[in-house]
């Protein structure tokens, strides 16, 4: 008897690791091959809630009274007026939603580097981990126009950059980097991304190497590097330059711009406070007074509000969720303002030429051939502001600009009687890290 | 302690001795394995002198009168009769029958193996068929309520059952369910208590020790009814009527239309609404605003305006919910059941059916059990056992009470469902009421919403079938030895059917939103006709076991019982959800759909969007492989030791194979001090001691060490299928750990007038797993609240179970009394990285709030300093000054947040008084916990004006300087400030003690000889509480308390 016992426990535990190798549930894998890194990627996390509260403090609409007495939450309130209690009522912030991204980014990065995601394809591999450097540059980049100052060549290397978190163990600890560290590390993953990624890509919601070198454009533009911009600019141009004729488009549509549409290069939406939705969004009457009545973004990107103000339909999602992704649009406008920054104003009006062709009724190209250098500038930012509102783009224009004596601005709200302004060095062009951070992660506060 | 019987048969011997004129009658009770029996009352018919039998079953009573009779008298048997003169100087046999045939020796059964309770050292606790059907209630677990140790945790919105306390953080508490033997994985709902023959709790270590894991929280230990050997065919009939009342709608505090309209039309003065009214999308405005709008546009006229709102404030909603959606609940339960055996086998066939018609008018649900236990002796040696059990519950869910409301609010109160004659009427659902008269221009399916028709079309029915078959056969060998083989296959199946049919809202809400309409006319993105969803989950579940018994009673002085085994175990959990769109119930014709492209909404509703497509397969594998070892040894009959250990395995994902299984064990010691020849106590007959500890260990399934990813389909834009981040790896996990000690006391005392157990015991947790805020930088966001899961904390707790029984004859009056006694009492003694921020710990007790040397579920509210004088508005304390700066005072340090005490009861129980006057038993049941804290719900100004709710207590809010003396409701201001309202729900004002005392129910029955007849009333209510608004501390935050319902129902048995 006994032996039969013994025999009965020996085949039990014989079998047992095969039995127990079986996996619990079929939809949970341990990632460990670029399939399955591949889907880390696809998450449409990375496709949303890019920091929007830029957005919510900048210039090109206003509230009533009324709707912002009546706004369902306090940071939206509180940036509208450049108050500095904003990230502090919810974990759920524009803070921790693209730290998430980069989390994800460095789980696949991670991964590859350590070997525990494996797969024989190098041109797979290369593809994934472009995307992975693609994500968290564009993070770092996000969050750098919200929590730091904008960068200052004579102080970047002083100034707190963001902490840069490299790896996804969590029990690592990282402290604030310099502005100059934090841009350094994310064009090396731009760059990585240049190289790494393939051509072009199956869906725009993946980036593709146009994406990252249109990321890189916009990046040297912020940086006031206006070779390296336009080279990148130059060089995304070459790969897909085609733009959508606005006289094609539907402006009766509740939102006449679909998602994936021709133009886009990579998609992204912003994390959109209410506020920012119609009819509570307003636009500024100084930005619709500089389309003129031939200009089909008019009717296209804006939507008429019952009581006569105007709201903005033009999101590039094609719904009330703000676009914040990369455009061949976009991609003109920083290489016509790189070429007459560099002196090259007969190329920028081209360059500008083209845009304005697809946006005019009748194609109408009304640049002057004969205007000054500067007043092209001027030309070529306007027209940038009328382009890419309500991109998140404002916010860092708005930065960058300030620098410049002609195009600084004082920004104005008024709430009932009270009227609240920013001066263009105010400090509230940087947002306070939330407080719950600062006290978690022991990192300086702006 | 010692009311023992084997069979029911009783050996009475009497002896007489003859003295002057008085006669001594000395005897002694003993039942047929020549245990005594204890507890029994002697009773001198005319005399009325009385005495009891002690534990030895010896009684001794005088008597005068040699024609006089005894009376005798036990719980559990049929009272008899026995004339003095008819066994005048012999012995004389009388053979009872007990009241009930189950009656067993009272044997604790751990599932694996079953002792008689002299031997037991650890905490089990048995409550038998009579207590356990005491209760009415269709469900076996709650029939357990009040009548065991078991803590039901029904404060609304949970329907937790825990044993001692919590000893987990994160984990579930709920004890393990095993029934017959095996790991029950369905719903406990598919029992019928009319089948079950007892249920044994496992309090203490040793229930992990003997089921593993799983079983850290406590064991519940249900056996089924069986036949026996040579039992005459007996058949069993139950049938019980229950009719509940109405639940009282009156209890939600809202906030009444007249105030309610007052506080719309400020906020339509303030511009509140503009937005709204504004917006091209039409969300949904109230019919008040809708009126005040007209009377702004000059459309109505001021006189006109005031006329119709006087006609809404006088209306309340929750007249016409009461009628058109309630109704009184009435329960039908018939149960029958046959069963005998012969020497070779035994049968045990039962039968139920149970219909419940609910309070909710248009919901209801049956249940249809159906059991065969057999049992065979082949050969000498060799006995099988098959069960096979079935059960079918049917519901019907065609209430919509639950979704009357707009989307995303609540309903204002001043609604009506039906005009004068009863014609259903519109509400706002999705849209503005205005907008959708005008929108079809006749295009369109009808757009509006009406409550009243929604339950009539509504055709929601499941039906859960479970399907249990065990065999088992036993084999006995050398005499002490036997070999036992089970298995166990389970099976479930849930079928949901939700049918929308076009008529409905659902179906021409989604048809309607998706219809565009060009020159061409119309089209249909989502076809016409219904929407049919159906889901179906299955679990399967085998298990094997084989075990090993030895058994050995040597001289009467060692007495052992070891077993030792080895178990099996899959459970296999699959599922799908599956939609159709254009469905027809009565051709069963559908139509097709296309789930890629992004349709345009109508009129512009929203942004272009897909059909929504909620289809889902889940396929889920759990794999358990356990051996395990048991013993129970008694030396003469005196000090017993038990030992039981196992170890569990399982396919743990992403953890390393051998750090999927962990040992558990438990071991205990029992002396039985009244069995020793030097204890003399004579008043308290029996003594015993027993002390217990094991350790155990549990592990979080939905955790792993390395990251894992779920999968999901259908990214949005993309289509891919994307992963998700289940669980971040953490390479730090260690399964948590868990310590626990018990001792207790059994007695008896004063001729078993007292008998009961006393326990105490201490649980120390170690690396238990807790979710702790983690700095949102790293990027770890578990549940999308950057909070993740490890091993956190350290917990201790401790407390004192007590069940004590008093029985007294008062004349022809028999009572008994029966107190359930619980005190826990747990804290957490360490606790890794804990949020900062004052209100992080701030909540209704339902979450954790981790907080050193605090209980897990804690009320912690912040500091109140009054109202201001000046505006009305709450006042905490910024820095020990009284202060208005919200976003401080809820950012700021916990510590400065005032403790109130345990959000669980640390002290609670049941105190029970049965008045058995000859076949007539009365009996009142109380439940009562104590010493603990609820918050409890005031006007929040942020939901009344978002989301429409309100809170009768605005009715007493600071209106002008000076209310400050007499309210602490804050006063209504415009803009709104979120922070203020967050404050003042979390302030110290709204906590109140919890302690109240219940009166659970009144049960009466009458028995015949075989015929008892019974009557209950359930949920009589609070008969006291400590809070003085009035409220019941389990339905504080929403909910309404349980009505109060009457039964009426008979057994037979012949």
């Amino acid at each position: 008897m006994r032996n039969l016992i013994y025999f009965l426990l020996a085949t039990l535990l014989f079998s047992c690791r095969e039995y127990l190798d079986v996996k619990p549930d079929k939809k949970l894998v341990v990632p460990s091959d670029f399939l399955e890194a591949q889907s880390i990627l696809n998450h449409y996390l990375f496709n949303i809630g890019y920091p929007g509260f830029g957005e919510v403090a900048s210039d090109d609409y206003y509230l009533e009274t009324t709707d912002w007495q009546a706004a369902g939450t306090i940071a939206e309130k509180n940036a509208y007026l450049w108050n500095p209690d904003v990230f502090n009522a919810s974990p759920r912030n524009d803070w921790s939603f693209t730290y998430e991204k980069i989390y994800y980014a460095n789980l696949v990065i991670d991964g590859i580097e350590q070997g525990s995601i494996t797969g024989s394809c190098d041109l797979v591999k290369n593809d994934i981990l472009g995307q992975a450097y693609f994500f968290r540059a564009n993070s770092f980049y996000s969050l750098l126009q919200l929590f730091s100052k904008h960068w200052d060549s004579t102080s970047a290397s002083k100034d707190l950059g963001v902490p840069l978190r490299l790896t996804a163990d969590f029990n690592v600890k990282v402290g604030r980097s310099s502005v100059e560290e934090s841009y350094n590390q994310l064009i090396r993953d731009l760059s990585n991304a240049v190289n790494l990624l393939n051509e072009t890509t199956t869906a725009k919601t993946r980036p593709d190497r146009q994406a990252a070198l249109a990321l890189m454009a916009r990046v040297f533009l912020t940086l006031g590097n206006y070779k390296e911009a336009l080279i990148y600019s130059d060089r995304a141009l070459t790969i897909r330059n085609e733009l959508t004729d606005y006289n094609e488009l539907n402006a009766t549509l509740a939102f006449p711009f679909a998602p994936l549409n021709k133009e886009v290069i990579w998609h992204s939406t912003l994390n959109t406070p209410r506020i920012l939705y119609a009819p509570t969004l307003k636009i500024s009457k100084e930005l619709l007074d500089l389309y003129s009545q031939e200009d089909l973004r008019l009717s296209l990107f804006f939507l008429d509000n019952s009581d006569g103000s105007k709201s903005f339909k033009g999101s590039y999602n094609g719904s009330s969720v703000l676009f914040n992704g990369l455009s061949i649009s976009e991609l003109y406008l920083i290489k016509a303002e790189c070429l007459v920054r560099l002196g090259l104003e007969e190329q920028a009006k081209e360059t500008l030429d083209i845009l304005r062709a697809h946006r005019m009724k009748n194609n109408l190209n009304s640049v002057s051939s004969k205007l000054e250098s500067s007043d092209l500038l001027e030309l070529i930012i306007m027209e940038r502001r009328k382009e890419l509102l309500f991109r998140g783009l404002r916010w860092t224009d708005l930065r960058r600009l300030n620098k410049i004596p002609e195009f600084a601005k004082v920004l104005e709200r008024k709430i009932g009687n009270e009227t609240f302004t920013l001066r263009p060095d105010g400090d509230r062009y940087v947002f306070k890290i939330p407080e719950d951070v600062i006290r978690m992660s022991g990192i300086e506060q702006n | 302690m010692n009311k023992i019987g084997i069979f029911g048969i009783i050996l009475l011997s009497l002896v007489f001795h003859t003295t002057n004129a008085q006669t001594y009658i000395k005897g002694i009770l003993l039942s047929s394995d020549e245990s005594p029996i204890q507890g029994a009352s002697i009773q001198i018919e005319r005399s009325k002198s009385l005495t009891f039998s002690d534990h030895e079953g010896r009684f001794e009573i005088r008597t005068g009168n040699l024609k006089d009779s005894l009376y005798i008298r036990h719980l559990n048997y049929h009272p008899i009769k026995v004339a003095i003169s008819a066994f005048k100087d012999t012995v004389l046999k009388i053979y009872l029958s007990p009241l009930d045939q189950n009656l067993d020796e009272v044997v604790i059964s751990s599932g694996y193996m079953s002792i008689p309770k002299e031997r037991i050292t650890g905490s089990f606790e048995k409550v038998d068929q009579k207590l356990a059907s005491r209760s009415t209630s269709g469900n076996i677990l709650r029939r357990l309520e009040g009548v065991s140790s078991l803590y039901f945790d029904s404060r609304s919105g949970t329907s937790g059952i825990s044993l001692r306390g919590r000893s987990t953080i994160m984990g579930d508490a709920n004890p393990l369910i095993i029934v017959d033997g095996f790991i029950f994985d369905g719903d406990p709902n598919s029992v019928n208590p009319n089948d079950v023959k007892s249920i044994t709790l496992l309090k203490d270590a040793a229930a992990a020790s003997i089921w593993g894991a799983r079983a850290s929280n406590g064991v519940i230990v249900i056996e089924t009814n069986k036949g026996r050997l040579n039992q005459e065919p007996q058949i069993d009939f139950t049938s019980t009527f229950t009719a509940g009342q109405r639940p009282d709608l009156y209890y939600d505090p809202i906030l009444e239309s007249p105030e309610f309209i007052e506080v719309e039309r400020f906020l339509f003065g303030k511009g509140f609404y503009n937005s709204s009214l504004n917006n091209q999308r039409f969300p949904v405005v109230s019919p008040v605003v809708e009126l005040l709008n007209a009377q702004r546009l000059g459309m109505l006229s001021n006189q006109e305006v005031e006329k119709r709102l006087t006609v809404l404030s006088n209306q309340d909603v929750r007249k016409d919910i009461d009628r058109y959606f309630y109704r009184n609940r009435i329960i039908q339960q018939y149960a029958l059941s046959y069963r005998g055996g012969s020497s070779m086998y035994t049968y045990n066939i039962s039968a139920g059916w149970d219909g419940n018609q609910e309070e909710l008018k248009a919901n209801s649900n049956s249940r249809l059990t159906l059991m065969i236990a057999t049992t065979f002796k082949l050969i000498k040696n060799l006995t099988i056992e098959t069960q096979v059990a079935y059960s079918s519950s049917k519901k019907n869910r065609n209430n919509s009470v639950s979704e009357i409301s707009p989307t995303g609010k609540s309903l204002y109160p001043y609604a009506t469902l039906a005009d004068e004659t009863g014609n259903p009427l519109p509400l706002e659902k999705d849209y503005r009421m205005a907008f959708l008269d005008t929108v079809g221009k006749g295009r369109l399916l009808d757009w509006s919403y009406r409550p009243i028709e929604e339950m009539n079309l509504a055709d929601n029915t499941s039906e859960l079938q479970n399907l249990r078959m065990n065999v088992s056969a036993r084999y006995t060998f050398l005499k002490n030895f036997n070999i036992e083989i089970r298995y166990q296959n389970e099976s479930q199946h849930d079928g949901k059917r939700q049918h929308y049919s076009e008529a409905t809202y659902t179906a021409r809400n989604l048809i309607n939103r998706y219809t565009s309409y060009s020159s061409n006319g119309l089209t249909y993105a989502v076809p016409r006709g219904g929407i049919l969803d159906l889901s179906n989950e299955r679990s399967i579940s085998h298990n094997g076991r084989g075990q090993l018994n030895y058994n050995i009673n040597w001289r009467k002085i060692h007495n052992l019982t070891a077993i030792a085994g080895s178990e099996i175990r899959q459970v296999h959990r699959g599922g799908n959800i599956t939609r159709t769109y254009g469905y027809n119930d009565k051709t069963l014709v559908f139509g097709n759909v296309n789930y890629t492209d992004l349709f345009p909404i109508y009129h512009n509703l929203s942004a272009s969007q897909r059909i929504p497509n909620p289809n889902d397969f889940t396929d889920q594998m759990y794999r358990f492989v356990s051996f395990y070892a048991n013993t129970a040894y008694t030396l003469y009959n005196r000090y017993s030791f038990s030992f039981s250990s196992r170890k569990d395995a399982s396919n743990l994902f992403g953890v390393n194979h051998n750090q999927k299984g962990t040992p558990l064990w438990s071991s205990g010691l029992g002396w039985d001090i009244s069995k020793e020849a030097f204890y003399k106590v004579k008043r308290i007959e029996y003594l015993k001691a027993r002390i217990s500890y094991g350790f155990s260990g549990n592990v979080d399934n939905t955790m792993s060490a390395l990251t894992t990813v779920a999968y999901y389909s259908n990214a949005p834009l993309s289509g891919y299928d994307y992963a998700m981040v289940r669980n971040p790896g953490n390479p730090d996990l260690r399964w948590e750990r868990s310590g626990m000690l018990n001792a207790g006391v059994d007695f008896s005392l004063v001729r078993n007038l007292l008998s009961g157990t006393l326990e105490f015991y201490q649980r120390n947790g170690t690396d238990l797993i807790g979710q702790a805020p983690i700095d949102p930088t790293t990027g770890v966001n578990a549940n999308a609240s950057f909070l993740y899961k490890g091993n956190v904390a350290h917990m201790k707790g401790y407390g004192i179970d007590a069940d004590l029984h008093l029985k007294l004859v008062l004349g022809k009056v028999y009572w008994e009394s029966d107190l359930i006694f619980g005190y826990a009492k747990s804290k957490i003694t360490r606790y890794l990285a804990s949020s900062t921020v004052a209100s992080a710990y701030v909540n209704l007790g339902m979450t954790v709030s981790p907080v050193i040397d605090k209980p897990v579920y804690s009320i912690f509210s912040y500091k109140w300093a009054g109202l201001d004088p000046a505006t009305g508005d709450p006042r905490g304390y910024v820095e020990g000054k009284p202060s208005t700066n919200y976003t401080a005072i809820l950012s700021g340090d916990p510590a400065t947040l005032k403790y109130h005490g345990s959000a669980l009861p640390t002290i609670f129980g049941a105190y029970r008084n049965t008045f058995t006057i000859k076949r007539l038993s009365v009996s009142a049941n109380l439940l009562y916990k104590l010493n603990y804290y609820f918050r409890k719900s005031s006007i929040n100004y942020s939901s009344l004006m978002s989301n429409w709710k309100g809170h009768k207590d605005y009715t007493k809010r600071w209106q002008q300087p000076g209310d400050e003396t007499f309210t602490n409701v804050p006063s209504l201001i415009y803009p709104n400030n979120g922070n203020r309202d967050v404050f003042y729900s979390g302030s110290e004002v709204l906590v109140e003690r919890g302690d109240h005392v219940r009166l659970k129910d009144i049960n009466i029955s009458y028995q015949l000889s075989k015929f008892r007849i019974y009557g209950m009333i359930d949920n009589l209510g609070i008969i006291w509480r400590a809070n003085h608004s009035g409220l019941d501390p389990d339905f504080f935050n929403g909910g309404i308390p349980t009505a109060t319902s009457f039964s009426i129902g008979f057994k037979t048995t012949f």
